[in-house]
């Protein structure tokens, strides 16, 4: 009798093992609520060929949006000769909104009123498509586009989350060819 | 009331149409005036149709049958590799109008000694779009349903073809088939993204066998 529970307690040890496992295979890819937050930080914009041509910094906010999705804004300062406070200095504000479709994948939230029909985009009228997913720590934005001349334009904005903030990875491409890079760093403060 | 209009040569009407001095008269009428704008206007459009035209029907000096040896270089997930691929495509008018780009390649791989060969392809049908030298697959694709979208892209002597394929989880890739006419054939570059990362690039260097 003793040896007989003996085993089937190694056997229920091993179960939650394999559960256990499994369970953390699933859970590669971190949840949606993980990258809320309000960040600041500092970026480097380079060149095609890798050359440091700019810096700016910035300001970010991640939060929940309608339909399990969620929405961005992101202030960028150009910076004129390193400096915030002389003539030159830009400032890009970008906001996006996500909805989630599925398997994984956010799509752009653009109806423009509860009105207006919802359409794909068409890629190759000139739509742009833009979507965004979760891999491992990395919320990834995507936007792709049919230039006028038949070449196509992709950009990838990925946002990985640290132990401080968001890392920041942006590269726009031309037919395949990485023409702007911009790399940064941010600290949570919200 | 005659609307007098100097016509000198100066006149950007000019550009376009000669306009005559009769000896004697300083100013054209009004009708005149009206009537060289509109055919200024026409010459204009003509000349806008014809250059679109000239950009479609150039694809017809792709036409005709490839084919040549491609140099394939891979970065898989651990380590760059090379292998060989023998190339053939055929570019000709479609029965729907437009054109067709049929593509086969048949790539060798070496396991030491051993080779193993595989064989890969496709048929496309192109149609014009609203774009000069920009063309659509016949039946085009929805990304946003999995579906693969095909497009190509003329700007002489290149032909274009790329392809946008969604895989799961929001993934995608992006292939382009780039073909520049030469004296004795063709060059192929082939770029494969996947995620935004180059993964495979094939070059290749084709013959004309017929037009």
């Amino acid at each position: 009798m003793v040896i007989a529970i003996r085993f089937s307690m190694h056997v229920f040890a091993l179960l939650v093992v394999a559960a256990s496992v499994s369970t953390l295979a699933i859970a590669d890819d971190l949840p949606l609520e993980e990258f809320f937050g309000v960040y600041v930080g500092v970026a480097e914009v380079l060149d095609e060929k890798g050359q440091a041509i700019g810096e700016r910094h910035v300001d970010m906010v991640v939060e929940p949006d309608k339909r399990d999705g969620f929405k961005t804004t992101t202030i960028a300062v150009t910076l004129a000769d390193g400096q915030r406070d002389k003539p030159g200095v830009k400032r890009d504000v970008v906001n996006s909104a996500f909805v989630f479709d599925g398997d994984g994948v956010y799509l752009a939230s653009e109806r423009g009123s509860l009105f207006s029909k919802k359409k794909d985009p068409d890629l190759i009228a000139g739509d742009v498509l833009r979507w965004a997913r979760i891999k491992d720590r990395t919320l990834s934005l995507f936007s792709f586009v049919i230039e006028p001349d038949g070449r196509y334009e992709l950009q990838i904005t990925d946002r990985t989350l640290t132990a401080a903030g968001i890392d920041l990875s942006f590269r726009r491409y031309l037919d395949g060819i990485v023409v702007r890079t911009v790399a940064g760093r941010t600290v949570r403060v919200d | 009331m005659q609307l007098a209009w100097n016509a000198c040569p100066e006149t950007k009407l000019c550009l376009i149409v000669v306009i005559e001095r009769r000896p004697g008269c300083i100013g054209m009428s009004k009708e005149n005036v009206i009537l060289r704008m509109i055919l200024s206007f026409a010459l204009f459009l003509v000349a806008v149709t014809a250059e679109a035209q000239d950009s479609d029907a150039g694809v017809a000096v792709f036409f005709g049958r490839y084919s040549g040896t491609g140099i394939v270089h891979s970065k898989d997930a651990d380590d760059t590799s090379m292998s060989l691929r023998n190339l053939d495509v055929e570019i000709g008018p479609s029965s729907s109008g437009g054109f067709e780009v049929r593509w086969t390649s048949l790539i060798r791989k070496f396991d030491g000694d051993v080779p193993s060969y595989m064989r890969k392809g496709l048929r496309v049908s192109f149609v014009p779009t609203g774009r000069a030298g920009v063309f659509r697959e016949r039946s085009p694709g929805n990304p946003l349903d999995g579906e693969p979208l095909i497009w190509a892209r003329h700007e002489h002597p290149t032909l274009t073809v790329y392809q946008l394929v969604p895989s799961k989880g929001g993934g995608f890739e992006v292939l382009s088939y780039e073909r520049t006419l030469t004296e004795e054939g063709m060059t192929l570059v082939f770029r494969r993204l996947i995620d935004g990362v180059k993964v495979r690039t094939v070059e290749g260097v084709l013959k004309r066998e017929t037009d």
